[in-house]
């Protein structure tokens, strides 16, 4: 039964999480007034045709390293995405949990490899800067997610602790404004403009589960803060819950231009910061 | 424009052994010994005038000289001064390029094309001319033919490749709409040096509008083409220019269609333009309502021309498509609509916290490196210069209709967006008033000649700014045409405003001044500022000191 | 005061709302986005037009040609450099041009952007020379500028003749041969 609960949750993203980006972007469309994606299949399976179809182009191989980095990247984060789901059916166990966390936490060293690995400036400048963003908030977002999966804290400091894990999966997820590694083609680039075909196919699928992931876990601490204890209640509410918190970051997305790479990464220093400060001295409190 | 200072000039000039051609109503021509140029100018500019531009003629054929005219403008007077120096072919002309700044591109632009010895620019590479060009082949002299095609050598062009290369954008590159070359030297992500390189699209438009190609009548929309957003501009710049110089004068109606399609045109345009920055702003949101708001004003623009862009209406001596009754309420009712939109939305765009932050602060151009380098449009008024050419040399329709000259005078990048928000509501205003105005009578003369070798020099405000076009006519079609877009004079200033700004900002910056650069190919320019000891320096030096 | 700095951005969900999709479900069904006025390209009538070369003289883009193939004269006509100006409509003496709202111009191949329209040369009497399209000629001959003796003659012959006739002397008795 447990088997099949896991492997049916692993399923789930592997097939919602371009659906939900499809959906996403008619959202957006309907937010700038376009159409979008046009019919009923492509509503919804858009992102899904767009995989396929980049599937069956040629591919162009740039370095062999950063095909490589692609793909681990892709099969790290299926991992990370199987021990997640692993952990919603059974959050008792604390070793898969600090599993979660180090994957989670390579994903961000991976990103550095990345940016390390490409000959070209363009790429390498964009690289960075997602580099630097999501550093920014890595360390507050683990320690958060720790804090709010392990140990019982009281009501104030989750609300605090949703608010920061909250704004990290949204940075994480490199929405708008936050999206700044790939958003600047006009001088300097991301990692995708070396790839092509395949790659690119990979690394978007990768990002749109890498974005269910950050969904997922928001909404478990969603629950988290609303203290629902019975775990397959609250697997399932995940599952629910997910596609509701990806449409919200895509209006929100939707709303924002882009932060520059020097104020985003200050401004939201200095807002979780504040954010943590507060959470300590909530915990400090409590133990006082 | 008062006869004293025309008085003034006249002293002036003939204190430095010069002599006044013709005074016309809103130009003075003169002439004035080579040797005195530099003090003629050095006043003018002290003066208060602007430098419009220069341009080089081959006149070996009339006088057996090539000449070259500088083009003033003393913008508080409404006051052209058109300032000729000639030499025979070989014979150095001297550079006023220490006493005017702004003046190099130019300078250097009638070096390559017209082969004229100006002094000072003998070790600086070529500007409009690719570099594989043959050495005495001078385009735009009587004795080259239009269609002449040189042998290509690719070889010369590695020699420019610089083996150092900061973080180049262009040629091609895929935000750049069309083929420019920057050259960016960063420190971490702050720019420090810039170099960089036009002219790719250099069309020769101004050769094929003096070849047997066209004529008088087929050059309006050849000049349409010079730019893609603002091509009614440079049409009407062009007629403008020869009814001036043929003392055409034109039915009033006529004047009132092309200033409110003048008007339409910068709406038009602005809204592109916001849009556009929206979209580098990563706020796509703002690209797609900006240009939704856009469209009715292009359907407005094909309702009453006939075509969307390109309108193709203006002929020399009137326009071809008259707006009546039906299409006069219907622009009214597009007007309206498109305000309140307008007004909707632009309330929400300047409330983006990220387009606030990217935009105050960055970019500066400080209002006296404005002036030195005779900037224009909404690049100058957003550095606190009021220079605006409806209000200061009026044309058209436009002293019949009120409205204001926005000037901010931080000199950022906000400041010079307002500018173009708050011209949008003028220009929506403006046609207003010009629809409701719009007097009975024809819309183009019967028939008219143009007399020959008669010199005119026309401007008029295009969006990015004073467009100008200069003029000597001849028979059947212009004997020398020389265009001067409004982004030509505001390139050299992007060197100030992108140096020690951080890279992000970089390209934003690059649009603030809304380039256009084919316009500005036609011919070509290159220049170089370097901010901090406000000396002025050719772009290749640039390079060197940006490498080292 | 700040909270209204906030919130005005979403501001943009309702003007959203408020405006709806904009862009075309489907493009090329449904009626033209075009107004009354729009100029697409021309339509010569082959039957009106008369091959006078009008309109290649002002078609600015040169998108009007006349060429002469032996006994025949071919004003081609070039879509894909036509720039839609309707300059050739207006300057066409019989108004054998009109200006129509087509845009949709697109072809597979670049011949398909091309009309003829082929006018049969009259020959002049005197040399042989194809000279004038006949239906100008016609034309010309309703107005009655020329004697019909001139007509068929090409301008030079005409010209030549008319020299001769100058240089005679009275009761010399001139010879067409
Ligand atoms: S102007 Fe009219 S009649 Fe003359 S060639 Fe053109 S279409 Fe024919
Ligand atoms: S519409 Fe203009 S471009 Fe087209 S054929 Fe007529 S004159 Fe030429």
């Amino acid at each position: 039964m447990e088997y099949i609960n896991i492997i049916l949750m692993t399923l789930i993203p592997l097939f919602s999480a371009p659906i939900y980006d499809s959906i996403e972007r008619k959202i957006k469309a309907a937010i700038q007034s376009r159409i979008g994606p046009i019919g009923f299949p492509r509503s919804f399976l858009q992102s899904w045709f767009d995989i396929i179809k980049l599937f069956n182009k040629e591919l162009v191989l740039t370095s062999y390293g950063v095909s490589l980095i692609t793909i681990l990247e892709l099969i790290l984060i299926l991992i990370t995405m199987i021990i997640l789901q692993i952990a919603l059916l059974t959050s008792q166990l604390y070793w898969i949990i600090s599993l979660l966390i180090t994957f989670l936490s390579t994903s961000t060293a991976f990103s550095l490899f990345r940016a390390i690995l490409l000959d070209n400036p363009f790429s390498s400048i964009g690289a960075f800067r997602g580099f630097y963003i999501t550093l920014t908030v890595e360390g507050f977002f683990l320690s958060s997610l720790i804090i709010m999966l392990l140990i019982d804290v009281s009501i104030i400091s989750r609300i605090l602790l949703f608010c920061v894990i909250a704004i990290s999966c949204y940075v994480v997820g490199s929405k708008v404004p936050f999206d700044i590694a790939e958003a600047e083609p006009e001088i300097a680039s991301g990692v995708y403009v070396e790839l092509s075909g395949p790659l690119l196919a990979i690394a978007l699928y990768s990002l749109q589960i890498k974005r269910y992931i950050l969904a997922q876990i928001l909404s478990y601490s969603l629950l988290k803060l609303i203290n629902t204890s019975n775990t397959s209640v609250t697997a399932l509410m995940t599952v629910l819950l997910t596609p509701i918190i990806w449409m919200i970051f895509g209006i929100v997305s939707a709303i924002f231009a882009r932060t520059r790479v020097d104020v985003g990464p200050s401004t939201l220093l200095k807002v979780v910061l504040i954010l943590m400060l507060l959470i300590i001295a909530t915990l400090t409190v409590k133990v006082v | 424009m008062s006869s004293g200072i025309i008085k003034e000039i006249e002293k002036k000039v003939l204190e430095l052994e010069g002599l006044i051609e013709s005074i016309t109503k809103t130009t003075i021509f003169t002439e004035i010994p080579k040797k005195n140029i530099k003090d003629f100018a050095k006043w003018l500019y002290e003066s208060g005038a602007f430098l419009k531009t220069c341009a080089g003629v081959d006149e070996r054929i009339i006088s057996s000289k090539l000449a070259l005219y500088y083009i003033f403008g003393l913008d508080e007077k409404g006051l052209d001064v058109v300032v000729k120096i000639s030499g025979f072919e070989r014979e150095a002309l001297p550079s006023i390029v220490d006493v005017i700044p702004g003046v190099e591109w130019c300078e250097l632009e009638a070096r390559d094309l017209v082969g004229l010895y100006i002094l000072g620019h003998e070790d600086k590479p070529r500007l409009v001319l690719p570099q594989d060009w043959p050495e005495d082949a001078y385009p735009l002299r009587k004795d080259v033919p239009h269609n002449y095609r040189p042998q290509i050598n690719v070889e010369k062009f590695s020699e420019e490749l610089p083996r150092e290369v900061g973080l180049p954008i262009g040629p091609y590159h895929p935000i750049l709409h069309e083929p420019e070359y920057f050259e960016l030297y960063v420190e971490g992500e702050r720019v420090v040096d810039v170099y960089y390189r036009g002219f790719h699209v250099h069309r020769g438009i101004e050769k094929l509008g003096e070849s047997q190609r066209f004529t008088y009548k087929t050059i309006p929309f050849l000049a349409e083409r010079i730019c893609g957003i603002c091509g009614f501009v440079h049409s009407s710049c062009y007629v403008l220019a020869v009814e001036k110089a043929a003392g055409i004068n034109v039915p009033e109606r006529a004047e009132f269609i092309r200033s409110i399609l003048l008007e339409i045109e910068r709406i038009h345009s602005h809204l592109l333009w916001l849009g556009v920055v929206a979209h580098i702003l990563g706020y796509d949101a703002g690209f797609m309502h900006m240009w939704r708001i856009r469209e009715p004003v292009m359907v407005l623009a094909e309702l009453l021309t006939g075509s969307r862009k390109t309108y193709g209406i203006n002929i020399i001596g009137g326009v071809r498509r008259d707006i009546d009754e039906v299409k006069k309420l219907k622009a009214l009712k597009v007007l309206r609509s498109v305000r309140e939109e307008f007004k909707r939305f632009i309330d929400v765009f300047i409330s983006i916290p990220e387009i606030v932050k990217r935009t105050t602060g960055t970019g500066i151009l400080p209002r006296d490196i404005a002036r030195a380098l005779s900037v224009v449009g909404p690049t100058a008024r957003g550095s606190g210069l009021k220079r605006d050419v409806r209000k200061d040399y009026p044309y058209f329709a436009y002293k019949y209709a009120s409205f204001k000259i926005p000037v901010y005078t931080e000199g950022d990048n906000l400041a010079r967006l307002l500018v173009r928000v708050d011209e949008v509501f003028e220009s929506i205003s403006i046609i207003e008033q010009l629809l409701d105005m719009l007097p009975k009578g024809p819309i183009a003369v019967e028939s008219y000649e143009i007399p020959r070798l008669k010199k005119a020099v026309a401007a008029v405000e295009a969006p990015r700014g004073e467009d100008v076009h200069f003029i000597i006519t001849g028979l059947d079609r212009p004997y020398r045409w020389k265009v001067r877009a409004p982004t030509y004079q505001n390139i050299p200033a992007l060197r100030v405003m992108l140096k020690d700004a951080p890279l992000a900002d970089a390209f934003l910056t690059i649009v603030s001044i809304d380039p256009c650069f084919s316009c500005t190919d036609r011919v070509l320019m290159v220049c170089d500022v370097k901010s901090n000891s406000k000396r002025f320096m050719s772009l290749f030096e640039g390079r060197k000191y940006a490498v080292k | 005061m700040q909270l209204s700095r906030v919130i005005k951005p979403v501001k943009l969900l309702l003007i959203a709302l408020k405006t709806g999709r904009v862009s075309r479900e489907k493009y090329p069904l449904g009626p033209p986005l075009i107004t009354d006025s729009f100029r697409g390209a021309i339509s010569i009538d082959p039957v009106k037009c008369r091959g006078c070369g009008a309109c290649v003289l002002i078609c600015p883009p040169n998108a009007l040609t006349l060429r002469f193939e032996g006994e025949k004269a071919i004003l081609e006509y070039f879509k894909g450099r036509c720039i839609f100006c309707g300059m050739c409509a207006d300057v066409c003496p019989v108004q054998a041009i009109t200006v129509t709202r087509e845009f949709e111009l697109a072809a597979v191949e670049v011949e398909d952007l091309k009309e003829e329209i082929v006018h049969v040369m009259s020959k002049c009497i005197m040399c042989g020379r194809p000279f004038e399209t006949i239906t100008q000629l016609k034309y010309v001959k309703e107005l009655k500028l020329i004697t019909e003796k001139y007509m068929n003659m090409c301008p030079e012959c005409r010209s030549k003749r008319v020299a001769k006739l100058f240089a005679m002397k009275p009761g010399e008795i001139f010879e067409i041969k």
